[in-house]
């Protein structure tokens, strides 16, 4: 058990070195000139010149990395150029908005996936799995801010129910805060619940051939409590697998729905960073976004085992 | 004691597969009465699962039983219950235990949960008194340190301690009527002989009626009191235990019978086993299905079907043309 | 055998409708510049986001026609008074540029990596597939916005930056198929005998990998597709002039509250192309494994 997990620490520490690495190199070794890059078309040769000797373009790059690295453990990102201001606290006061998002989206997405993927295993081939089933996959074809565009005009352009843009922060009250999120989070739930309904269907299948299904069958217990509470533990592995990564990717995928939306939250700091070549604040929220999700992705992991008592016994049996 | 506990008239059952249709289980009918086993005895896929799952509608989806069949439970018939008047009859009425132990109890739940589950559902009753009766179940099938079993999950426990906890499960709620397919086949012989004798002395404390579903025809012989033999999904002969040992009528049954290893053998006496291969269920046969393996086969048992008839006394039916001779 | 369906009957109606609108769009942008379209950025003024269906006059269809001529705004104008249909013909380049050539990317270096891991084993494996592990660590969309940002955005580097993200999946389909392959005997035995291992790689892997890989492409393309227009409605994709689908969406979006029709089109043409790539990747899977079964 604990060998396996300081494995796993091991390449977490692996990949969060490639990581930083990457993002801070991208900078310094791309083709063509980042300094002009960064400056955008119209700046002036002093502008680039400055911007060459704040990044250090003459330095070791080694020497740079690790001076780099040293002050980002410590929680120093830098400076943010536009918002004059320390790029770790724009970071720290955006989070709130996304991670609100992201609690709210994964919770209704879930609300649409489990019961669907779990009427559909129940009946494969009936009328309804039909009919979920190939709606599920048309939603596929839907991008999400192709869904984001829809909801609004259903729902705030023509039914006129939620507001389509502006965030109300949880010190303006509960109530208007989840209001402001709830088409933005539905957005979100509406495309990411097809895959999760997907796995779900198909590892329920599997499962409801069980044994251990049938044994409960005949001891006469009603089929929702079999189907909850029998089939669906021993079936959503893939589902938190794939919840896993849907969670990492929103941490910084949500920044269509930020945008659409005109939530103020990481995702949408990222993309007003990048149009105003705040190179500081662009680095930052990368690396943000990236060890978030690498992270997240280790949690899944470790969560594994707490669903599957064999899993665990493979845990503690490897250590021996 | 007039009417039987479990009547089973004609029962037929279908399976429907990609390649075609396979009856598994053809015109079956049988009585068992109060507190009396019966043994179904038969070689692999000859019907015996299929029958039990019958028996309580357990069946996947792509099986069907068929209009004519009747199941009669304690006085009523199961044909046209509602699944939620059958849930009762399952979990309070008929239990039963599965083939598999190692497969049968759910990989992610702890025992005592899975014990205690058809006491909270069917009885009703709560929480506390419910582990505290799980306990004394799992002590009654035989389970040294229950107070500890029921926090673990079954990857934790041997395979006979799992077909312990399935009875234990089965007989939660005391049920009329067990049927037992094929307990022990899974487990090693020892266990075999400590979980069946578990069984009989369930069997009789509590009164029990019990199908015993076995391809072990010694094994049915001394623990049933009436013997089934099924051959390809029917009923081929059906006595008292003593008599048909005593006196096989149908052929097959007769190579059954020879077929049990017997202790006053000498030793490295090969077993005797049946020529041929089952009947291939998917294609219908004309005649007695045992006919191509018989070596007592006449024409007319390859052209037409023998009904399962009267011995001249009547507790001994068999289904054959060319029955073999009485010894009295 | 003669009754058995042909492959037409098994693939179904709706794999071959979706393949005739792929054909439909990609002739289109082909030969858009053949059509009678006014340019993609040749702005009405008279009729700005006008209904589908509007006529307008457009005084240079032809640079050196003096003459105004009529023009029928099928699917409307935008909020310039730039023709729907003409920036959606020309907008499918985009897409199927990115969408086409991304995959490919990603076939050839991935399915090289891949198989190369998959033959030899040992060390090779190890280290292509950590390296490929940890390409797919990053999140996706993020990396794609660092790359475009650092490279800055034009349709070379939105190709290259998706088609370099795509490697690591490809390299593991090949890996695995490879991987189950190259356990045949037959493959044994031509290693054993020694025969050239590159022949066996062009002569036995490559046939054997190659379908399996050409069916995730397939699925590929739709994702491309998606990322495409994602990077275009952010803002981020190809730079303004040229249409693409995405920035057409972003653009109705501005206007949903007065006209839905400017952000309909886009969206439908779009949600209809990656539905039919969809659809033929799954009909063909579904052809493919159904072969596998009857072996
Ligand atoms: N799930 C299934 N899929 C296909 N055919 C099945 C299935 N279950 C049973 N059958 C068919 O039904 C017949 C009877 O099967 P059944 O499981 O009742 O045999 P059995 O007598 O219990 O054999 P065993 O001693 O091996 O348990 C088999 O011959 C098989 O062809
Ligand atoms: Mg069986």
């Amino acid at each position: 058990m604990i060998k396996l997990i300081a494995k796993k620490l091991l390449r977490l520490f692996f990949i969060l070195i490639a990581v930083t690495a990457i993002t801070f190199f991208m900078v310094n070794l791309l083709p063509g000139d980042a300094a002009y890059n960064i400056a955008g078309p119209d700046s002036t040769a002093e502008e680039i010149e400055n911007i060459r000797k704040d990044l250090g373009l003459n330095e070791n790059v080694v020497v740079r990395y690790l001076n780099w690295l040293f002050k980002v453990v410590k929680g120093d990102l830098g400076e943010s150029l536009l918002a004059r201001g320390l790029v770790s606290r724009a970071i720290v006061s955006r989070l709130p908005v996304t991670i609100e998002l992201l609690v709210l989206s994964v919770l209704l997405s879930l609300m649409l996936a489990i019961p669907f993927g779990v009427i559909c295993a129940y009946k494969p081939g009936s009328l309804i799995d039909k009919a979920v089933s190939s709606t599920a996959f048309g939603m596929m074809a839907v991008p999400v801010f192709v869904m984001g565009i829809a909801l609004i005009y259903i729902f705030s352009i023509h039914l006129r129910w939620l507001p389509a843009t502006g965030f109300s922060p949880i010190s303006a009250g509960i109530f208007a805060n989840i209001k402001s999120l709830l088409l933005p989070a539905f957005t979100i739930a509406m495309v990411e619940w097809v895959p999760l309904m997907r796995v779900l269907r198909s590892d329920m299948i599997t499962t409801l051939q069980e044994n251990y299904i049938l044994m409960a069958r005949s001891k006469g217990l009603p089929a929702p409590y079999i189907l909850f509470r029998h089939a669906l533990q021993p079936s959503s592995l893939t589902l938190i697998t794939i919840l896993g990564l849907q969670i990492g990717h929103l941490f910084g995928g949500s920044m269509i729905v930020e945008t659409i939306f005109a939530l103020p939250g990481i995702g949408r700091l990222l993309i007003g960073s990048i149009f105003g070549r705040d190179y500081a604040m662009v680095q930052g929220c990368i690396l943000f976004t990236t060890i978030a999700y690498v992270i997240v992705n280790f949690a899944v992991d470790m969560l594994y085992a707490f669903l599957d008592p064999r899993i665990r016994k493979q845990m503690v049996d490897g250590h021996g | 004691m007039s009417i039987p506990l479990l009547s089973v008239k004609h029962l037929t059952t279908d399976i429907h597969l990609e390649q075609g249709k396979v009856r598994a289980v053809r015109d079956v009918s049988f009585d068992l009465w109060q507190g009396k086993t019966i043994g179904i005895v038969g070689e692999s896929g000859c019907g015996k699962s299929i029958l039990c799952k019958s028996i309580l509608k357990l069946l996947p989806a792509y099986a069907h039983i068929l209009e004519k069949s009747q199941i009669i439970f304690n006085g009523r018939s199961i044909n046209n219950l509602t699944e939620k008047e059958l849930n009762k009859i399952r979990g309070q009425g008929a239990a039963m235990i599965f083939q598999d132990p190692l497969s049968s109890l759910n990989p992610v739940m702890k025992i005592g949960h899975q014990v205690t589950e058809t006491l909270l559902y069917h009885l009703k009753m709560e929480e506390e008194p419910a582990l505290k009766k799980a306990e004394d179940l799992l002590k009654a099938v035989g389970i040294a340190n229950p107070s500890q079993r029921i926090d673990q999950y079954p990857h934790q426990l041997s395979g006979g301690l799992r077909q312990r906890v399935a009875i234990a499960i089965a007989l939660a709620c005391e049920p009329k009527l067990l049927i037992a397919d094929e307990p022990t086949t899974a487990l090693d012989v020892t266990v075999q002989a400590e979980i069946l004798d578990l069984l009989d002395h369930l069997q009789i404390q509590r009164n029990m009626a019990m199908i015993l579903v076995t391809h072990d025809f010694g094994l049915a012989a001394c623990r049933a009191d009436e013997i089934a033999v099924m051959y390809g999904g029917k009923i081929v002969e059906y006595a008292p235990a003593e008599k048909l040992l005593a006196n096989p009528r149908m052929p097959y049954t007769k190579a059954l019978i020879n077929a049990i290893p017997r202790l006053e053998d000498p030793p490295h006496t090969p077993l005797q086993f049946i020529e041929g291969q089952p009947p291939n269920m998917m294609i219908p046969y004309a005649g007695c299905c045992f006919a191509p393996r018989c070596s007592l086969a006449g024409h007319q048992c390859r052209d037409q079907e023998p009904l399962l008839i009267n011995d001249d006394t009547d507790d001994h039916s068999f289904a054959c043309w060319n029955p073999l001779g009485k010894i009295s | 055998m003669d009754n058995s369906p042909s492959i037409f009957e098994k693939l179904g109606i709706t794999f071959w409708l979706c393949l005739m609108w792929i054909v439909l769009v990609v002739l289109l942008a082909l030969f858009a510049d053949l059509l009678p379209l006014p340019g993609a950025d040749v702005m009405d003024w008279d009729h700005p986001a006008a209904p589908p269906g509007t006529v307008g006059t457009l005084q240079s269809l032809i640079a050196s026609d003096a003459n105004p001529t009529e023009i029928v705004y099928f699917f409307g104008t935008d909020t310039m008074g730039r023709d729907i249909l003409t920036r959606l013909i020309y907008g499918a380049r985009v897409s199927l540029a990115v969408g086409l050539i991304t995959p490919l990317i990603g076939l050839f270096f991935g399915g090289i990596l891949g198989m190369l891991a998959g033959f030899y084993k040992g060390r090779v494996e190890t280290i292509i597939m950590a390296v490929m592990d940890s390409i797919l660590a990053f999140p996706g969309l993020v990396l794609l916005l660092a790359i475009t940002f650092f490279l800055g955005p034009d349709l070379k580097n939105i190709i290259i930056s998706l088609g370099f993200l795509t490697i690591p999946s490809f390299a593991r389909i090949a890996r695995a198929n490879t991987l189950t392959y190259s356990q045949r005997d037959f493959i044994q035995a031509s290693r054993m005998v020694g025969q050239n291992d590159l022949s066996i790689i062009i002569h036995e892997i490559i046939p054997n990998i190659f379908t399996p890989m050409l069916i995730y492409a397939l699925l590929v393309v739709s994702y491309m597709i998606v990322a495409e227009g994602s990077l275009s409605f952010l803002g981020l994709g190809v730079p303004s002039p040229t249409p693409s689908w995405g920035g057409m969406i972003a653009e109705g979006k501005e206007v949903l509250e007065e006209t839905t029709h400017v952000s309909l089109f886009p969206a439908l043409i779009m949600f209809l192309t990656v539905l039919s790539f969809n659809l033929i990747g799954d009909s063909l899977r579904n052809l493919l494994d159904a072969r596998g079964g009857q072996l």
